[in-house]
């Protein structure tokens, strides 16, 4: 079968999985009741707090306030929809998700993520955090991508020189720092002794929001200048995360390379004279590219579902703050909103790197 | 020349005079408004406070701190710790049966025998019996049935809760000291406490564990549960208990406390650690019958200080309310007892005829709830606010600390006009503000707080309402008579949409006349004078909202809690030659003021921006102004901080204005109307420039106006409302603070049995320090005694100590004890008794306690010794010489041992070796010092013998030295020998854990060298390679 | 069976141990297996419990950083214990009273005040009395005696008194009010509540002129009497009695709290964090190397089956990879950790089982990143010359993947299994943080503590676990360098 059936029956093939996981994960919140009842527990917050300001109100007989008290609880039950049983509730969402037709936030702590007030959709919430997680995290990780690809080759092609083994213990050294941790031992240093960076990292969306709307008003003057000013928040949560993954990525590519580096082709590429930047591209990475790209797209997709812990060290409401927020409120909208949506960009670089595999390696047969 | 010189010098002199004029006419009248010239508002995380207040970039922060939080400030100087209390810590008990056997017809009146027979189960296992008038059906619960048991369906193992609490331990160490314990809803940070605080004392729960042990041995066993080797079984299976404990917070910490006492006590813990969400599901979501939890750590925010609280009761105690397990939930087994709902719901709804029969329901709902404990309580925390030491202004009010208007109006830092203030969050998704459906949470209510006057607040030491920018009156025909409202009173009908005169011979329980002449005339923060149109515009909307069908039923979460306050509110009337506002009310309580309070509707808003608001809502269905009926109906909620809310407000205004709309209606009163066109069209211009300039619509009258307010950038920026036209300068807020009264006991009295004692008591009375001078606070006050018998608990007189001396700053009473108690006290026993000073004016009160032990009477003294004492001293005499052969030859062969011992173990342990020799060298020379005293008692001995005929007539004084120093004597010798021996197995001892700790040592040592060379060695290579 | 574990043997000798980093490898991996096993057999049996229970730790500093901190110009009360049953008292008879009297000293020398002072008492029964009281008077250096700063007093029930375990504290606002009574200038700077609040600050403190206070340095005398009623007078047996029961009690401490402790210093409740480290090293390792063994073995078995077979089984198998990783992992883990407490509600082993689940949720979860890139470099090995050389000379395909595949596969591998040890201790912590907690004292739990309860500047709680885990990652990594070669032939130096 030519190359060309092969990948459109693979594409089918990711599509049916981007639909099984997003199904699965309506089930996995709805069949379990999880949804359910983090919101019963909300519900039953709110009436308490509803039946604690009665409580101010005397003057008031006994069955007043129960007959109160009571229609409010109905009419929160309504409003969440907990008088239909899941299925009703938590498959039409699915369907309409997948059609990119996101619900609405039910939550007000998740529409707050985004800095948004209910009524707020799903979509919105979601577009409005994707921009700062990627701001930070991906820049991060792409820079971190581009140095590792720079030393990696060089250290595997001197192996078990000094600077291999400096570049080892590095890697072995931050492997065991968590990133939240640096990041407050960063903000205590640069932030509160030195006072090089900002103390409070709130203001980045604002400046996040002013160069949206610019780019979308399409002036371009006022994008630019804005963006000095978010260099000035970006810049530390970048570094620190920098520092915290360049050391695996190095460690990892190396190992991809040290199956190539000591082939015959190479030592003939030396012998010949070859310059060494020369041997390091077409001999060492180019055919080592397919596993490199593999964790490179993966890697860079799997930044956008942030980092909980170290978003919120940052007081960064990005991604992860998002999803954690919809999980321990219990939105069903948002979860099944980032789950697409996360899923959907993981499945297109899945596809690229199908075709990718081929184009880079004509032998390769599927 | 010369002119030009002389010129000049005029100048000069000129200058010079007016210069000197400049500073006194400054200093001499206050600036009027806020205390300093802006306040911003920042949010800064918890973890980060140190830090901020360190780099200076805040000057006070006013969200409650944990106390494990406050090491972040070690190193910072110049701040200084004010504390509220946050919240408060209880466990509840599942009370549910394992089996309810229904009878038909009302069996509450017949004793628990017959019922035990009518239902074949032992009289001890019934947990509760309830009646349903309509079924006509007794339910029976019974805590075991034979097969399962629920321990805490038996009241008194409920009640033997309270007393393995270690509430000492929990505020000491889990709160850091920052808490205070609490064994009932009430601490004594609860104005109300003062009514109870003798009864609590008379349970006396303390951390005695052994009691509670005794009382649910009585209880299970006769429940038919058996203790095997320390674990309770029954039915063959270990009594298990369910422990769902919260995880968010310290409850974690007192959850594993609470968990290894149980398991001390026999039972078998299973410990589950959830979080919010799940924790829920299991507690409130599931019938407690299903006995899916036996104890859960709830947690509770603390309302506001109230000097005559009527909801705890009902809300802690009382089944009616909700708050007990059933939850009110149909189809569910219910926790009843109707006297607690019939009390309390008297407390709740007010329907007490005096203070009397107010303290006595109170009293009585106290007693009950603690016998029946299902709420185990623990402890009040505090929340810790940071301020500045040089912060100047400062009111600490006892129940919400630096949050409360007075501190906010009138803070300011010497030298610092524009302050920074520091909070959690400055805007939420729940920030909102408007007065309607708004102002849900903290940090809307913080902020607003400082930019309005209410008619009426109350006082932040004792709770008691007081007038704030009004003086008002108050007549009262209560609580069942009635005054007949004048027919020139006023009432808003909704249906005609119009004020009308009130129907004739309509009647009110009260009357308020609130002098309002601090508001009129005043000026709103956007220049606009605040007239009679305002007030009557603010009760006319609230009226509409609550009886106009359309607008009720479109905001139900409003319209239904609020239209019983508005159902009391009989009429008003103004009359604007003296200023005064009358409102009558069919609302009475026994104290003045808080029908004053009750009344009191505050103008927070200028007419013309309500009447927007609820056309933007009401008629335009454009906003809501609940978040819950926003939710339901898909709209966005107002919020007037909110740019784009503000701006549809202004245009509306604009279109207003174009059309010149003016809904005349609100001001038109049968005696006169209050608001012409063209000032209403004044207001409205004014308000469009307020929107157009801040970028926000809160306009009101308070000491400091909205300038900003940023939700992105967490930042709100305050500054102070100079006019001339505002009444108070900044002094008017400072209520400084309040140090409760503080009670000492100069000389502890000494009981001897049946003998009558009394003592001094020495009260400080509270002071109150505000701006440097410290007062002290009017109010008189109370001090109380209990005295109680420490062996059996039983509480023997309580009773109130009388005045003796009240001087300016130091009052003394007199405490007396009648020798008809002391004679029911046993020599040597303990008795405590607890002293508690109350003052009206500061609600914390003074509390102390003192442990005597009573001292026989001579009688009793003399008996004791002649048969006691003097024979056996020879026979003592006799041993002592044989015990001292015995130590010296022990004493030769221990150190011989011990030469053996020291070469065993090798230099390195020599230093602790000397010590313990030189130790041993001390015990020997104390037992050549004993020799010696040995001698001295011989001669004692004879001068005794010689004594013995002069004994008649110091018969009193020596008699005691007598028996004491005998006592010392063989004492000093049992001491000696005990001491020896016990050196000996010391030793031994100390042998063996020296072996112990050296070894251990050794290996730790090794391995800590062994790695540190492996590291260096490793390194070296590594990087050498 | 013996002579291919000998021939293993033989190999690790003169494969990786002939390397530098191979004998570091080795030395640090059996100095953790020996450490590991050392801790198991010291554990005590119920330290868990014992590790949850705050009450033992109440006499303990909190939040205090180690003795040694002291070098480095931390201000540091010294932390004093003294264990009674054993101490020199001296006896004193009166009446029915027998007293014990014990005189301890105290040398505070530092620009901190001690965090407290309590008494700790375990497993005392005392039998045939009236009644137990304590009072403990301190003498400050300045002469100034303040009495009764901490007092007790409980009395028989039916002739015994039996204590299982108490911390005694000092009653605040009495103490406070006998401090204001021996000083009255403190209340020109705070009133009642404050010192009943942080009392040690104003027991071992004095006001200097500049209205602030300072530690009051210098010998502190602390007096504690303990007397014991008896319902007689009493006789030579009471007092042998009482003293042997003191003596014999579990228990029986006076301490002055200070703010430096042990080895690695103390968390938020007083526990020693050194033992959580000593005894967290087994479960560490176990968590480290059984994620870490088991993703790596499964990713490599799925990636290289998907890889060399390609057609139905490759799509099958990717696709599952790809819904399995995109499925919300946080919800299950919440779920499961549920259900897991109340399953195994009161059984003893809950913590091991709970932390086994949460591993099994992780490994079950996390082995499809490395399936992916084993399969994209399988596809690019397969079509090497060789492979088809040996397809043709008729050889099975699992030969094929076993004798030529896998070892090109091996740095990778090897790699990626040390790589993940470290990190799956982290996302233990991470998860513990996010409130999925086992109540083992694991080194990501005091990791998870830093975040939760502590701030940046207590380093003590964040360096030494942060050693410890990259001490572990070292050994792996140098262990995965050593055996590169053994594996790689040709990799040997050139």
């Amino acid at each position: 079968m030519s190359i060309g059936i092969i990948i459109m029956r693979r594409a089918v093939f990711l599509a049916l999985a981007l639909i099984i996981a997003v199904f699965l994960t309506g089930f996995i919140i709805g069949a379990t009741g999880y949804v359910d009842n983090v919101v019963k527990a909300i519900i039953n917050e709110e009436v308490r707090a509803y039946r604690q300001a009665l409580s101010k109100m005397p003057n008031v007989n006994q069955s007043y306030v129960d007959k109160l008290t009571r229609s409010y609880q109905q009419m929160l039950v309504r409003t969440y929809g907990l008088d239909k049983p899941w299925i009703y509730r938590i498959i039409p969402l699915v369907y309409s998700t997948l059609i990119f037709k996101f619900g609405d936030v039910q939550q007000t702590s998740v529409a707050e993520v985004a800095g948004f007030q209910l009524p707020a959709k799903a979509s919105d919430v979601i577009l409005a955090c994707l921009p700062r997680t990627i701001v930070m995290i991906t820049v991060a990780e792409l820079i971190t991508i581009v140095l590792a690809l720079l030393i990696a080759p060089r250290i595997t092609f001197k192996i078990g020189s000094l600077a291999d083994r400096i570049a080892v213990i590095y890697a072995a050294l931050t492997n065991a720092i968590p990133v939240w941790w640096l990041a407050l031992v960063m903000i205590f240093i640069f932030s509160y002794r030195l006072g090089v960076a900002p103390q409070q990292f709130r203001g980045v969306i604002k400046v996040l929001s002013t160069m949206s709307s610019a780019f979308m008003a399409g002036n371009a003057v006022s994008f630019f200048s804005s963006f000095g000013n978010l260099l000035s928040y970006v810049w530390l949560p970048i570094l620190t995360i920098v520092i915290t993954l360049l050391g695996p990525w190095i460690y990892s590519t190396r190992a991809m390379l040290l199956r190539i580096v000591r082939e015959d082709f190479v030592l003939a590429a030396v012998a010949r004279g070859l310059p060494q930047k020369v041997v390091l591209r077409k001999y060492i990475l180019r055919p080592a590219l397919s596993p490199i790209m593999t964790s490179v797209l993966l890697g860079l997709a799997g930044t956008l579902g942030g980092y909980i812990i170290t978003e919120s060290v940052f007081d960064w409401p990005g991604m992860g703050t998002l999803y954690y927020q919809a999980i321990a409120s219990g939105d069903p909208a948002t979860i099944l909103g980032l789950t697409y949506i996360l899923t959907l960009v993981y499945v297109v670089a899945r596809f690229i790197l199908e075709v990718l595999y081929v184009a880079l390696d004509p032998r390769v047969r599927l | 020349m010369g002119i030009r010189r002389s010129i000049l010098y005029a100048i000069l002199l000129l200058a010079m005079i007016t210069l000197s004029v400049l500073p006194i006419y400054l200093v001499a009248q206050e600036q009027k408004g806020g205390a300093s010239n802006s306040i911003t508002f920042i949010s800064v995380s918890l973890d980060r406070v140190g830090e901020a207040f360190r780099a200076g970039s805040i000057d006070a922060y006013i969200y409650g701190l944990r106390p494990s939080q406050l090491d972040q400030f070690q190193g910072i100087s110049n701040i200084r710790f004010i504390s509220a209390p946050g919240g408060l810590v209880s466990l509840v008990l599942n009370p549910a049966p394992v089996k309810t056997v229904n009878l038909t017809g009302d069996w509450t009146k017949k004793s628990l025998d017959d019922i035990a027979k009518a239902i074949g189960y032992p009289k001890a296992v019934i947990s509760q019996v309830y009646y349903d008038k309509d079924k006509g059906v007794t339910y029976v619960d019974l805590a075991a049935d034979g097969s399962n048991i629920n321990p805490f369906a038996l009241k008194d193992v409920r009640y033997a809760m309270n007393y393995i609490i270690d509430r000492d331990f929990i505020v000491r160490n889990i709160y850091r000291g920052y808490g205070a314990p609490m064994v009932t809803f009430l601490s004594n940070y609860d104005p109300t406490y003062m009514l109870i605080s003798d009864l609590v004392a008379t349970f006396g729960i303390t951390y005695n564990p052994g009691y509670a042990r005794s009382l649910i041995e009585k209880a299970l066993t006769a429940a038919g549960a058996t203790l095997v080797s320390g674990k309770w079984y029954y039915a063959g299976k270990p009594i298990q208990i369910i422990f769902i404990i919260r995880t968010e917070d310290e409850r974690r910490d007192i959850g594993d406390l609470v968990a290894t006492e149980l398991e001390n006590l026999g039972f078998v813990v299973n410990k589950q650690y959830l979080t919010f969400a799940q924790a829920l599901e299991i507690v409130y979501d599931t019938d407690p019958k299903e006995l899916q939890w036996h104890i859960y750590t709830e947690g509770w925010g603390k309302g506001a200080l109230e000097k005559y609280d009527s909801a705890t009761p009902a809300q802690m105690c009382a089944p009616w309310y909700g708050y007990m397990p059933g939850w009110q939930t149909e189809g569910w087994w219910w926790y009843r007892n109707d006297t607690l709902d019939e009390l309390t719901q008297k407390l709740y709804f007010g329907t007490f005829t005096s203070f009397e029969d107010y303290k006595q329901t109170y009293r009585n709902v106290t007693a009950m709830c603690m016998q029946e404990s299902v709420r185990i309580w623990v402890a009040t925390r505090m929340d810790i606010h940071v301020v500045r030491a040089d912060a100047q202004g400062i009111t600490e009010d006892l129940s919400v600390g630096l949050r409360s208007p007075f501190n906010l109006k009138a803070l300011y830092i010497p030298g610092k006009p524009d302050i920074t203030i520091g909070h959690l969050w400055v805007y939420t998704s729940r920030t909102i503000w408007n007065i309607y459906g708004g102002f849900t949470d903290v940090y809307s209510v913080d902020i607003e707080r400082a930019t309005y006057d209410p008619l009426t607040w109350r006082d932040p030491f004792n709770g008691e309402p007081i007038p704030i920018r009004v003086k008002y009156s108050v007549t009262t025909a209560g609580p069942n008579g009635t005054l007949s409202v004048p027919s020139d009173a006023i009432i808003w009908d909704a249906s005609q949409g119009k004020w009308v005169n009130v129907a004739p011979g309509t009647t009110a329980k009260s009357v308020v006349k609130y002098d309002m002449s601090m508001f009129i005339g005043a000026k709103w923060h956007d220049g606009v004078n605040i007239t009679w149109g305002d007030i009557l515009a603010a009760w006319a909307l609230w009226f509409d909202l609550v009886y106009n069908n359309s607008k009720a039923s479109f905001e139900t979460p409003i319209s239904g809690p609020n239209k019983p306050f508005f159902d009391t509110i009989k009429g008003l009337r103004i009359v604007p030659e003296n200023n005064t506002l009358e409102v009558y009310v069919d609302y009475w309580h026994f104290d003045p003021n808080y029908i004053a309070d009750y009344a009191a509707l505050t103008p927070i808003n200028p007419a013309e921006s309500l009447v927007l608001q609820n056309i933007v809502v009401f008629d335009m269905h454009k906003y809501a102004f609940t978040t819950d009926t926003g939710r339901a109906k898909k709209l966005p909620t107002l919020n007037l901080v909110l740019k784009n809310h503000a701006s549809d407000l202004a245009s509306l205004a604009q279109q207003l204005l174009a059309g010149s709309v003016f809904p005349s209606k609100y001001f038109a009163t049968p005696q006169g109307t209050y608001m012409s066109l063209s000032e209403w069209k004044a207001r409205l211009q004014a308000f469009i420039n307020w929107v157009n300039q801040h970028g926000h619509a809160w306009i009101s009258q308070g000491p400091y106006y909205l300038d900003t307010f940023d939700d992105q950038a967490q930042k709100a920026v305050i500054k102070a409302f100079r006019d001339p036209s505002y009444p108070f300068n900044p002094s008017y807020w400072v209520k400084g603070s309040a140090s409760p009264p503080m009670l000492t006991v100069p000389a502890t009295p000494t009981i001897v049995v049946s003998n009558a004692t009394s003592f001094i008591v020495n009260i400080v009375p509270p002071t109150i320090t505000a701006g440097g001078r410290t007062t002290v606070a009017s109010g008189n006050i109370y001090v109380q005694y209990i005295i109680k018998d420490v062996q059996t608990g039983t509480v023997l007189d309580v009773g109130q100590a009388r005045l003796l001396t009240s001087g300016a700053t130091m009052l003394t009473y007199q405490i007396t004890i009648p020798s008809d108690i002391t004679k029911r006290m046993a020599p040597y026993n303990y008795y405590q008794i607890l002293i508690y000073a109350f003052s009206e004016a500061v609600a914390v009160p003074a509390f102390t306690s003192i442990t005597l032990q009573a001292q026989p009477s001579i009688s009793q003294m003399i008996a004791g010794i002649v048969t006691g004492q003097v024979a056996p001293v020879q026979q003592q005499v006799s041993d002592i010489l044989k015990r001292m052969q015995q130590m010296e030859l022990e004493l030769s062969n221990t150190s011989r041992q011990f030469t053996l011992l020291g070469q065993q173990l090798g230099q390195q342990l020599t230093g602790s070796l000397q010590q313990v020799v030189t130790l041993l060298q001390q015990q020997a020379s104390a037992t050549s010092d004993v020799a010696k005293l040995i001698g001295s008692v011989g001669q004692q001995l004879n001068t005794l013998a010689i004594n013995m005929s002069a004994i008649q007539s110091t018969m009193q004084r020596s008699v005691s030295d007598l028996s004491n120093a005998v006592n010392k004597v063989s004492g000093d010798v049992i001491g000696v020998s005990t001491s020896v021996s016990d050196l000996k197995s010391s030793i031994t001892e100390l042998n063996n854990s020296v072996a112990m700790l050296n070894n251990y040592i050794l290996a730790l040592t090794a391995l800590v060298v062994v790695l540190i060379i492996l590291n260096i060695v490793l390194l070296i290579r590594v990087l050498k390679k | 069976m013996m002579d291919r574990f000998k021939a293993f043997l033989y190999a690790i000798k003169s494969e990786v141990w002939s390397q530098s980093s191979g004998k570091a490898a080795l030395t640090l991996l059996s100095f953790l297996i020996i450490l590991s096993i050392v801790s198991a057999i010291m554990l005590p049996p119920n330290f868990v419990s014992v590790w949850n229970d705050p009450k033992p730790w109440g006499i303990k500093p909190k939040d205090a950083p180690p003795q040694w901190a002291a070098f480095f110009g931390y201000s540091c009360a010294p932390h004093y214990e003294a264990d009674l049953r054993g101490f020199r008292y001296v006896l004193g008879i009166s009446g029915n009273e027998v007293s014990l009297k014990y005189t301890l000293t105290y040398n505070l020398n530092s620009k901190s005040f001690p965090q407290g002072i309590a008494i700790k008492i375990d497993g005392l029964s005392l039998v045939g009395v009236q009644s137990f009281r304590i009072v403990l008077n301190i003498t400050r250096p300045d002469g100034v005696t303040v009495p009764a700063v901490l007092t007790y007093l409980t009395t028989a029930t039916n002739g015994s008194i039996a204590i299982t375990s108490i911390v005694l504290n000092p009653d605040t606002m009495k103490l406070a009010g006998t401090l204001i009574t021996l000083y009255p200038q403190l209340l020109s700077v705070v009133n009642l509540n404050d010192i009943a609040m942080n009392y040690p600050t104003y027991l071992f403190g004095t006001l200097t002129n500049t209205s602030r206070i300072s530690p009051l340095n210098g010998l502190y005398r602390l007096e504690l009497l303990v007397i014991i009623a008896v319902p007689r007078i009493a006789t030579a047996a009471d007092v042998n009695n009482i003293v042997n029961a003191f003596r014999d009690s579990q228990d029986f401490r006076v301490a002055v709290i200070g703010t430096c402790y042990g080895v690695l210093g103390t968390d938020y409740r007083g526990r020693d964090i050194g033992l959580a480290l000593f005894f967290g090293l087994p479960i560490a390792l176990l968590i480290g190397i059984g994620t870490a063994v088991l993703t790596t073995l499964i990713g490599l078995f799925a990636g290289l089956v998907s890889g060399y077979y390609g057609g139905a089984i490759d799509e099958s198998i990717q696709r599952f990879i790809d819904v399995l990783g995109s499925i919300p992992l946080l919800p299950i883990l919440i779920l499961i950790a549920v259900a897991v407490q109340q399953a195994y509600g009161a059984n003893p082993y809950k913590p091991i089982i709970m932390l086994l689940v949460i591993l099994g949720t992780l490994v079950v979860f996390g082995w499809g990143g490395l399936a992916i890139v084993v399969r994209s470099m399988t596809l690019s090995i397969k079509s090497e010359a060789y492979i088809e050389a040996a397809k043709v000379a008729g050889a099975s395909n699992w030969w094929i993947m076993v004798k030529h595949i896998i070892p090109q596969l091996l740095p990778y591998i090897a790699a990626q299994m040390v790589y993940s040890a470290p990190s799956a201790i982290l996302t233990e912590a991470g998860l513990s943080i996010l409130g999925i907690q086992h109540g083992l004292p694991t080194w990501g739990g005091i990791l998870a503590d830093a975040r939760i309860y502590g701030n940046v500047s207590y380093w003590w709680w964040i360096f030494p676990p942060g050693i410890a885990i990259s001490v572990t990652s070292l050994t792996f990594v140098l262990l995965g360098l050593s055996l590169e070669r053994a594996v790689e032939p040709r990799l040997r130096r050139v």
